[in-house]
Order: C-alpha cells, then structure tokens, then sequence
C-alpha cells in the first residue's frame, strides 16, 4: 500500500525508534541518527517525521516525565508497533535486494 | 563554558511561534540538547528551522485558517487605511490652523507642524497600530497556528504595502530637491519596512505563552 511506503528519512527516524526501544525521545533518536549519518539532525525535522509515521500507525506515542534541564517540559517516548517493526522488515528486504548483485556497490566504502 | 540558559531572545521566538505536533516536548528536546553543550549558534538554527518547519505545518494542516487570516487582514487593513487617510486629510489644516500654530515655543511648533504636515507622522503611526493590531488579532484567533496565520497575513498586505511603497518612491525621485523627497523616503521605508515589522511584532506580543506542562497539540 503506498500509505505504508517509507521516505528515506523516515527509514532512518522508524530505525533509531527501534534500536533505542523505550528510550526512544527526541533527543536520543536525533543523536543516534546523527551518529550514523555524521549530520545534524533538526529536532523540528523528527517530530514531523514521527507525527508522519504515527498517523500511518507505524509507531505509538506517549507522554513521560519531565526534567529540571528540559525546563519542565515533558518527553514524549515513541514506540514501533508490530506494522511499524513489518514495514522495516520488508524495506529492508527490498533495499537488499536492490542493492545485491550491483557491481558498481561491491566493495567499496563511499 | 555552557550557559545555563539557552539564548533568551531565540527561546522566547520559540515559545510564541513554534507549532506542530509535540510542541512542548520539541522545546523541552532543545533546551536539553542545550544543557548538554550545544552552543548558542545551534540553538538559533533550531530554532529558525522548527519556526519556519511550524509555518508550512500550520498552513498544510489548517488551510480554511489561512484564508481567513487573509481575509481578516483585507477586511481590517483596507478600510483602516482608507478611513485614518480620510480623518487625516480632513483634519490635517484644521490641527495645523487651531492646535499647532499655538505652541510655543517655536522650534517645538515647527517640529510637530512638520511632523504632521510633512512627515505625516499621525497617518504612519495609525497604519503601524493598525497593522500591528492585525498581528495581534490573528495570533490571538489563532494561537495554536500563528506561525503559519501570521505568515499569510504578512505575505497577504505585502503587495498593497509594495505597491503603495513603490508609488511613493516613485515620487521621491520626481526631480525634487532633497529636503523635500527627505521625508518622503523615510514615509517609504515605514511603509515597505514599518509596517509588515508592525504586523509581526503584534502577533508576536499577542500569542500566549503555553505553560510546560501544555500539550503542543
């Protein structure tokens, strides 16, 4: 269904979501996305991007506690749901296999 | 050093314009990100992104808002621009005549004569509070979504206040001496500059400020 296609960026949020597991809030997942890419991640970019994948029910939101150091204000943790965890499987599926067999991608590291 | 506070002016732009989803928590993710030695530069950056990232949010989520906001801003700037004109053009002589001509002393008369008669500082400070009280208007109807209604308000007077500025200027380069286009180049950068400024800052000043514990939604 094209409703459940996921944008690269989106890849890349839906991913960090799963590999922080329930520490998964803004601050972590734009760290662990800007250690994998080396690039600064907008924190504006990421909420977008979650909202986006939460109307398409990839993944759940709710709200956690609140710090003195983020002036009060509350996290909101997200979590994959079992759609969600399929529809990383099946991109990465997809991306494998479009990326086996191509000579041009055997080897190198750029 | 890491300041304890990330930069105020940035922060207090982000508390009155920063919309969309999970708003409280996208402040809450940037001051903490602060507090762990992001510097002042990368907050402003965030800060721009996640206003400019709230306009084309608002607007994309709330486009019924946005015409209204337009709307809202002809129907009140057009006929206040058109009816302080009128009181300023009837009461110019009569102010100039009755009120002014007696001040003493002098050089204060000539001042406010030329700064009604001339500068036509009355008119320029009623279009700016006018417009200001646009901003202020659509901010307060729309507080969740002033980012992207104030945008559309601004962009919406921008080719009366072009069109308007560009007649003026055109008049300052008639091949008039200087100390008569003087004034009428400084009415042209209110016009262009003062008053789409005015327009923000009443939106800006209008739009209440969320408590932490309020849901950006």
């Amino acid at each position: 269904m094209a409703r459940d296609t996921l944008g690269g960026f989106e890849l890349q949020v839906l991913l960090a979501v799963v590999r922080l597991g329930a520490k998964a809030y803004g601050v972590p997942i734009a760290d662990t996305i800007e250690a994998a890419s080396g690039r600064e991640v907008a924190a504006d970019s990421i909420y977008i991007t979650l909202d986006r994948l939460e109307e398409k029910g990839l993944v759940t939101s709710r709200l956690g506690e609140s710090t003195p150091e983020r002036g009060g204000r509350a996290k909101t943790y997200f979590q994959v749901t079992g759609k969600g965890l399929r529809v990383v499987r099946q991109a990465q599926r997809t991306l494998v296999r479009l990326w086996s067999g191509v000579p041009a991608l055997q080897g190198g590291t750029a | 050093m890491i300041a304890s506070h990330p930069p105020r002016l940035a922060d207090w732009l982000l508390r009155r314009l920063a919309s969309g989803p999970k708003q409280q928590s996208l402040i809450g993710d940037l001051h903490e990100q602060f507090q762990r030695g992001r510097t002042a530069a990368w907050y402003w950056r965030q800060t721009i992104r996640a206003i400019a990232a709230s306009v084309v949010w608002d607007i994309r989520r709330h486009p019924v808002l946005a015409i209204r906001a337009v709307v809202l801003a002809y129907v009140f700037l057009m006929p206040w621009v058109f009816f302080t004109g009128y009181i300023y053009g009837t009461t110019k002589w009569w102010m100039n005549d009755h009120i002014l001509s007696r001040i003493s002393p002098v050089p204060l008369m000539v001042v406010l004569q030329d700064a009604w008669n001339i500068w036509g500082a009355p008119l320029l400070i009623a279009w700016c509070l006018g417009w200001g009280l646009v901003g202020w208007l659509i901010a307060s109807l729309q507080p969740h979504s002033r980012a992207g209604m104030t945008f559309v308000a601004f962009c919406a007077q921008l080719p009366w206040v072009v069109q308007f500025g560009w007649s003026i200027w055109t008049l300052a380069y008639a091949g008039l001496p200087m100390f008569v286009t003087f004034p009428t180049i400084a009415r042209n950068a209110v016009v262009l500059v003062g008053l789409p400024v005015s327009l923000v800052c009443g939106s800006v000043l209008a739009a209440r400020l969320p408590t932490p514990g309020e849901s950006g939604h």
